[in-house]
């Protein structure tokens, strides 16, 4: 059977590497004798497919992976048994089945399917213009900026990549611009903000293009809209907390836990 | 959720920051307000080298199975961390509660190995713990020395306020016990000290005084009050199927060393090499019940979750039920996917059949260790392994399907002649042929042979205790001599050769067998920058020479002279069981070439006895051979 478990990893496993956390989530299978399923040959490796990594030092809240295992187990008992194998500051949210791969059908795994990300970053110092300013930012149709990657620096047009912001202060949500693309409630922002570090209880929240096609990263974008504002950046006052990972259903980005595929 | 002690800021900017975090899965966790002693246990090396170290993994156990005690981990920062720890005057901290080391009552620092010293000066140092002992105050923690390196304990002794000397298993409880009733009666730092020395197997260097000749040999060395006893006897965990074991250890996030479950099948062994400080330091040997093993195997695999399991031991194919575990292993985890990975074992048929279970042969190689290439050589350092036995067992291993071979070696040891070191380079070309007499049908490509050498290091406590280390320029000569003459043979192309750095061994020499006044030339390397020292990148030798050069350490004195039969050696009073008199019997069979039969097939009187443990109180035939003699002259891979 084909499961997709959703994660959180905060506090000290922040500072855990993407290859980290497989290798945790690998033996807390066995530690919870879940029967994970194997590939051939002589190097036998679970059948385990990571969504999108999360950066060093940022929480998460809707991390994702999927896996096989060999049997059928009920995914209230593979919740049950996986949290009862948890360290502090890493345990699952939720389990969801998949249905199985037919007969050569072209394996997609979590990774594949994601198209955006929603993130809540807090600053040590907001300044008292942000809002404003984000609210100038998201009212343009375009805003070109400079983006590295592997490959090399090409320009690249920020404002089409972002589809909302959001203004979280202690338990009040203002949206400063929506475009209507993501699927998500007041109650959702709330949930998934389980885990973050905010500073003052306040975060600006912002929903992102994602994935191997268009990817805005969260400090990509804070650089973004610094500079629009006309204010200096500095990564080292603010934390980023990734509150869910999406992937398209029926014309609208929805979290990556209610698509069955 | 547990606050971190470094700031986000610093934790970025060092390589693998998850080797500060802690956190890991079963972790010991405990409410302080319950908690009277605080014991922080220290391997002075990287994360991935300390956490892949099973002494500590043992000790952390039994002291949290304590409920008044919280043993909690810290390893040594790597160069990154340390060079922004200093700028910023940050101190070291312990991984579970992130609390600075200098709020514990206790730091244990295991010394596995010599080059670790400038380690534990690091330790101490980041830590704000005065690096001597003498120098600490009644708010600095008790800091304690353990494992393999504290049976010479002399050249790091000014650093530490006691010494266990022995098994942890056996002796802590008293220690801590004398600890919490010193406090409760108000006795100071120097009260439980002195108390402390009277407990079997503590050494208080600050409580004995050392006075020396003029040529800088020992003239005199003993305790300072007539209640301090003039012998340390070590501590013997007697039956080790009754005792500490951790059956949930830590796993750690990152990829260490040693990512797996390590079963210790037996400590000690009934070898006797005359080189090798374990073999006597352990004695006797004492195996583990079968059955105990089993079910410790599975609590550990299930607890952890680890993909493999190892079993750990000084020459394996001694455990007389290694069969049936090694089999039960297999067949119990293999459908999970759980690799059991072998120990160095005898090759012979039944090693050959589960290695063909549990490895590619194609890609697998069979290990030999000879460790000296002549039979006379061999019967010098009492390594009962023929040129046979290895041929025999590399041709039963090629007609199996195996084509690559590892041999190791020693070079530099005692009487060794060109002789000798030219016998590895034909004991290695002879293998090699061996390949080539299979019809060649039935060979699988190419053979390949690989042959490595260390430098033979004198250590304490080995009949070789006594001998003069070969000098630098020896050592190179007899590797030179080594790779022109395998240079020279038919088979050369088939043959690699791979050889250790001598700048190395030369101080590891020197710290091996060394005294008091090392401390100082420890001190000032650290003081001059040297940590590390274990790993080449980070080892300096000029610096180590400039300093020995000024405070009049010498290599003739501490590595190439022969020390004479009645010198007081710095470790003379420490009491291994083995007795002096049995090593230097043995130092003198080894000049006539004579070989001495292993511990089962006769009892040498060693002196180890007198445990009452172990293969010492195996029953025995009426010709005095234990019965548990597997009538097998031949160790590990030899």
């Amino acid at each position: 059977m084909r499961v997709r478990v959703r994660f959180e990893k905060t506090g000290s496993t922040r500072f855990l590497g993407h290859l980290d956390v497989m290798r945790y989530f690998q033996k807390a299978f066995r530690r919870a004798e879940l029967p994970i399923a194997f590939s051939e040959g002589y190097h036998p490796h679970p059948l385990l497919s990571f969504a999108q990594p999360l950066s060093l030092s940022f929480t998460g809240n809707g991390e994702y992976f999927d896996i096989e295992l060999r049997e059928f187990v009920n995914p209230e008992d593979i919740f049950k048994r996986l949290s009862g194998v948890m360290c502090e500051d890493l345990s699952i949210n939720r389990v969801t089945v998949l249905p199985d791969y037919k007969p050569n059908e072209k394996k997609i795994t979590g990774m594949a399917l994601i198209t955006g990300a929603a993130y809540a970053i807090s600053l040590a110092d907001m300044p008292e213009s942000l809002p404003e300013k984000l609210g100038g930012f998201f009212s343009e149709k375009e805003y070109k900026i400079e983006k590295t990657t592997k490959t090399g620096t090409r320009e690249c047009n920020l404002r089409e990549g972002v589809h909302a912001i959001l203004l979280y202060d202690g338990g009040k949500i203002t949206r400063i611009g929506d475009d209507g693309t993501f699927a998500f409630t007041d109650d959702d922002i709330k949930a998934s903000l389980s885990g973050a570090m905010l500073f003052d209880n306040r975060a600006v929240i912002a929903f992102l293009d994602a994935g191997s096609e268009k990817n805005i990263p969260a400090d990509l974008f804070l650089q973004g809209v610094f500079s629009y504002a006309g204010i200096p950046f500095d990564a080292k006052t603010r934390t980023v907390h990734r509150m869910d990972l999406f992937g398209d259903l029926e014309e609208k980005k929805v979290p990556l836990w209610m698509i069955e595929s | 959720m547990r606050k971190l002690f470094l700031p986000d800021d610093v934790l970025l900017s060092v390589e693998k920051p998850a080797r500060y975090t802690g956190g890991e899965v079963n972790m010991a966790v405990k409410d302080l307000s319950d908690i009277s002693i605080r014991f922080c246990m220290c391997f002075p090396d990287v994360y991935e080298v300390g956490m892949s170290h099973l002494g500590i993994q043992i000790l952390y156990d039994m002291f949290n199975r304590r409920e008044d005690t919280y043993c909690e981990r810290v390893y040594s920062p790597w160069v990154d961390l340390d060079k922004l720890m200093r700028e910023r005057h940050i101190p070291l901290f312990s991984l579970e509660t992130q609390t600075p080391i200098k709020e514990f009552d206790f730091l244990g620092i295991t010394l596995q190995y010599e080059m670790c010293y400038t380690n534990i000066l690091q330790v101490l140092d980041l830590s704000g713990i005065p690096l001597r002992s003498k120098d600490r105050g009644e708010e600095d923690p008790i800091v304690v020395g353990g494992g393999p390196c504290s049976y010479n304990p002399e050249p790091i002794a000014d650093f530490f306020d006691f010494f266990f000397i022995g098994e942890g298993e056996n002796g802590y409880d008293e220690v801590l016990d004398l600890y919490k009733e010193n406090r409760a009666n108000g006795g100071t730092r120097k009260d439980f000290l002195r108390k402390l020395s009277h407990v079997p197997g503590m050494y208080v260097p600050s409580l004995y005084e050392v006075s020396y000749h003029e040529d800088g040999t020992i003239k005199s060395f003993g305790p300072m009050y007539d209640d301090v006893p003039a012998k340390v006897e070590k501590r013997v965990a007697a039956d080790l199927s009754d005792t500490y074991y951790p059956e949930k250890p830590v796993v750690p996030f990152l990829q260490v060393i040693q990512d797996r479950v390590t079963l210790e099948i037996q400590r000690g062994c009934i070898r006797g090499c005359r080189f090798c400080q374990a073999g006597m330091i352990y004695r006797p040997i004492r195996a583990r019940d079968v059955k105990w093993l089993k079910d410790t195997a599975d609590k550990m695999l299930k607890s952890t979750g680890h993909e493999e399991i190892t079993l750990s031991s000084l020459s394996s194919s001694d455990y007389a039920d290694l069969q049936e575990l090694v089999c039960h292993l297999i067949d119990t985890y293999q459908g999970e996917c759980i690799n059991v990975a072998l120990p160095s074992l005898r090759i012979d048929a039944f090693s050959l059949d589960v290695m063909s279970k549990v490895q590619d042969v194609n890609k697998s190689s069979i290990t030999f260790a000879p460790e000296a290439g002549t039979q006379r050589m061999r019967n010098v350092i009492n390594k009962g392994l023929t040129t046979e036995d290895i041929l025999g067992g590399a041709a039963t291993a090629f007609e199996g399907g195996w084509n690559k071979v590892k041999l190791y070696f020693m070079l530099g040891l005692p009487t060794e002649t060109e002789e000798d070191t030219k016998g590895i380079a034909e004991l290695a070309e002879q293998i090699t042929e061996e390949y080539y007499k299979l019809p060649k049908d039935k060979r699988h490509g190419k053979v390949s042979v690989t042959v490595s050498t260390s430098y033979f290091i004198p250590k304490p406590f080995t009949p070789f205790q006594w001998v003069g280390m070969a000098h630098k320029e020896e050592f190179l000569n007899h590797q030179r001599l080594l790779k022109a003459t395998i240079q020279q043979q038919l088979n050369h192309k088939s043959i690699s050769y791979q050889w250790h750095d001598s700048d190395t061994s030369v101080m590891e020499g020197i710290f091996a067998r060394g005294d008091r006044k090392l401390c100082d030339v420890i001190e000032e390397a650290y003081k001059r920058g040297c940590i590390y020292d274990a790993w080449t990148e980070h080892f300096h030798y000029d610096i180590w020479q400039e300093i020995m050069q000024k405070h009049g350490i010498t290599i003739e004195f501490y590595n190439l002279r022969e020390r004479k039969k009645d010198e007081i050696l710095p470790w003379d009073f420490i009491d291994i069981g083995v007795t002096k008199k049995f090593l230097y019997r043995e130092y003198e069979r080894a000049q006539r070439e004579e070989i001495t039969p292993n511990c089962r097939r006769r009892c040498s009187g060693c002196g180890a006895a007198k445990f009452g443990c172990g293969v010492c109180t195996e029953p025995r035939d009426e010709f005095g051979t234990s019965l548990l003699y597997d009538g097998k002259d031949t160790g590990v891979n030899g």
